[in-house]
């Protein structure tokens, strides 16, 4: 047969499968069974036609315009998986708190975090011994700025209240998945997670200050509602950053790319789970931090944090106690 | 979960030592063919990302524009009812607080939810006609969709100050993203994945409707004349029509005296086989051959006249020289 009686006969095929695809790739495109059905069919027959294009000598156009239509109804064929609420549900409630609890990574960035946030703390707090470390680190508007929005701070209207919330959202989660993606490259993730520590640490160590005053005790107040979720989701997305950047050094017998793809469909979830720390702080910090003593006690606040700790506790320990799950085949039997 | 489709090394085989130098990937379907795809390449891509920080930049403005138009409304409503007042400045709070809520997701997750909704096209994708794919050849799901888009401000790193550069301001702002970490390592892989590509295992495509194509039609009789004369017993190879249709092919895209030099390389030995009239055009000659590999000629021989005044070219050529297979030079 020759290539020309042959495109003859091809081509309505070819051209009924560009039609359906077409009409898959709208929007809420639909095929009715028998159609999808024809589909099936026709895409068939084309990657025959496609395997053996070679033996038939088609041109190479022919060939490449195979190709390309295969290629296209190979995309509609094998769609898009759904997003599914249990997938994401037991990631991030049964997978994920069991790989943070032994995960070297966390273990890390808590160390790095929590020791150069009580480091600058202990130092910013010892004026007489290390003067001028605050200065140096805030700047002295900053150690000022620090000590009179706090001087006298009398709480929010409901309105302040709720836009800051969503500062706090748009401002730390960011940060939080920023410092996530910066951790892959380690330098400017450690970056990222050291200047956050020491900031953080400096500030509290000059609002600990006797000379503090009013200032001191109301920032004390302040913080102390959303501190436990806000420093845990900091390390936490800096954790989950730091195992894909720690992959494809440290490969554990896999290749670097299977590592890499490894590591990061382990780190997501934990991303996520920090994401979701971030804005539960943000609305604690947005509607529960900024109330003034009259309204709310000190103790409210403190068994909040208690509450949040306990909560994370529950998550990591708890749920992330290493168990032998149906995902993973135990050693020995 | 394993898909039985699933390739078990990473990846899939492209560019086997052999192949032609393109930026193809070959895809292995469970229907066990083979097919390619066009990588796309690094400008491309950056061209298609620069569109969408412009419309994710465009939409956040305007939003946020409406937003304050509509605070200014809701505060001035309710300034002059000191009742009121309270209600509405906690109205306007409470909707600043979503304009950030949905900052934050616009920014964070918008190419995360473009991807995953629309087979993996954001909105500057599809303007330059790319699309993000699994490196096995199928749709990306929404983990990857996410994980790539949060990766890639790994990727934009180092960014550079367009002020300090330029010395428009002595603090650093107006930050630009360089890309470089992506630049170098696409500079590594074959396939052009940044670094969010190579831990998602996807892969950037170019994304073309096939185009039609089939034979090319050579309107121009003294081929088909030319194509009876081609002794009937020659097989053309399979290298040879290949060949050949990629020569018809371009043809349309070159000059004369390209088309005359590359056709010599094949027109000479080909007339000495066939033991033809060496000054036949060689340009002819192929094309007729092309025209006789890939047609029927039968009805052509049946309606075969010989060549006679029918065969006048189109351009003027002395009637004296004319020859109907001679090189026009």
């Amino acid at each position: 047969m020759k290539v020309s009686t042959l495109l003859e006969k091809r081509q309505p095929n070819w051209d009924d499968l560009e039609r359906l695809c077409n009409r898959l790739q709208k929007r809420r495109g639909r095929l009715s069974p028998e159609e999808v059905n024809r589909f099936v069919t026709l895409y068939r027959s084309a990657c025959a036609d496609l395997a053996l294009a070679s033996s038939y000598q088609l041109p190479p156009t022919t060939v490449d315009y195979l190709n390309k239509l295969v290629g296209r109804a190979h995309n509609q064929l094998y769609r898009g998986r759904d997003f599914r609420w249990k997938t994401w549900a037991d990631a991030l409630f049964v997978y994920t708190p069991q790989k943070i609890f032994n995960d070297v990574c966390v273990h890390i960035c808590f160390f790095v975090f929590w020791g150069l946030f009580l480091l600058s703390a202990f130092i910013a707090y010892n004026e007489q011994r290390f003067p001028g470390f605050a200065e140096q680190v805030l700047t002295v508007n900053g150690v000022d700025g620090l000590q009179s929005s706090f001087e006298d701070f009398e709480g929010r209207t409901y309105g302040e209240n709720c836009m800051m919330a969503g500062l706090y959202v748009w401002n730390n989660a960011g940060i939080g998945l920023k410092c996530f993606a910066y951790m892959i490259l380690i330098v400017p993730g450690f970056l990222t997670l050291t200047f956050n520590a020491v900031v953080l640490g400096t500030s509290f160590g000059v609002m600990f200050r006797p000379e503090a005053g009013e200032a001191g005790v109301n920032f004390k107040t302040f913080v102390t509602a959303h501190g436990p979720f806000e420093l845990t989701a900091i390390i936490l997305s800096a954790a989950a950053g730091l195992r894909i950047g720690v992959s494809w050094i440290k490969t554990g017998g896999l290749t670097r790319m299977s590592s890499l793809f490894k590591a990061g469909q382990d780190a997501l979830p934990i991303a996520l789970a920090a994401v979701i720390m971030f804005i539960m702080a943000a609305s604690i910090e947005g509607f529960i931090s900024p109330t003034p003593e009259r309204y709310m006690p000190w103790w409210i606040k403190g068994s909040i944090a208690v509450i949040s700790c306990g909560m994370l506790m529950v998550y990591f320990v708890i749920l992330g106690y290493p168990r032998r799950s149906t995902s993973e085949v135990p050693d020995e039997v | 979960m394993k898909s039985p489709f699933e390739l078990d090394y990473d990846g899939f085989e492209s560019m086997v030592d052999g192949q032609p130098l393109d930026n193809d990937l070959s895809v292995a379907t469970p229907e066990n063919i083979a097919f390619q795809y066009r990588v796309a390449g690094p400008f491309r891509r950056m061209l298609a990302y620069a569109f969408d920080v412009l419309i994710v930049m465009g939409i956040a403005i305007v939003v946020v524009f409406i937003a304050a138009i509509l605070f200014s409304m809701v505060i001035q409503l309710f300034a002059n009812m000191t009742n009121l007042n309270a209600i509405g400045e906690a109205l306007a709070g409470m909707s600043q607080m979503l304009l950030f809520l949905f900052l934050f997701t616009f920014f964070f997750f918008y190419g995360a939810f473009m991807e995953t909704r629309y087979n993996g096209q954001s909105f500057g994708k599809m303007i330059f006609g790319i699309r993000v794919l699994g490196t096995d050849g199928r749709p990306i799901n929404a983990q990857q969709a996410v994980l790539r888009n949060l990766v890639r401000y790994a990727d934009i790193l180092p960014p550079v100050s367009l002020g300090s550069i330029f010395g428009f301001w002595e603090t650093p702002i107006g930050f630009v993203p360089t890309c470089l970490i992506a630049f170098i390592v696409m500079m590594f892989n074959r396939r052009y994945q940044r670094l969010g590509d190579l831990i998602c295992r996807t892969v950037v495509a170019v994304d073309t409707k096939p185009e039609k194509q089939g034979l090319i039609n050579i309107d121009d009789k003294r081929v088909r004349e030319l194509g009876v004369m081609i002794p009937h017993d020659f097989v053309a190879s399979k290298e040879l029509t290949q060949a050949l249709a990629a020569y018809v092919d371009r043809r349309p895209h070159l000059s004369l005296p390209r088309l005359m030099e590359i056709a010599k390389h094949l027109g000479e030995p080909l007339l000495e086989l066939f033991g033809m009239d060496p000054r036949i055009n060689h340009d002819l000659l192929l094309c007729a051959l092309y025209y006789r590999s890939f047609n029927e000629l039968k009805e052509e021989t049946e309606n075969y006249e010989p060549p006679g005044i029918q065969a006048v070219p189109a351009t003027p050529i002395q009637p004296s020289a004319y020859t109907p297979y001679r090189i026009d030079v």
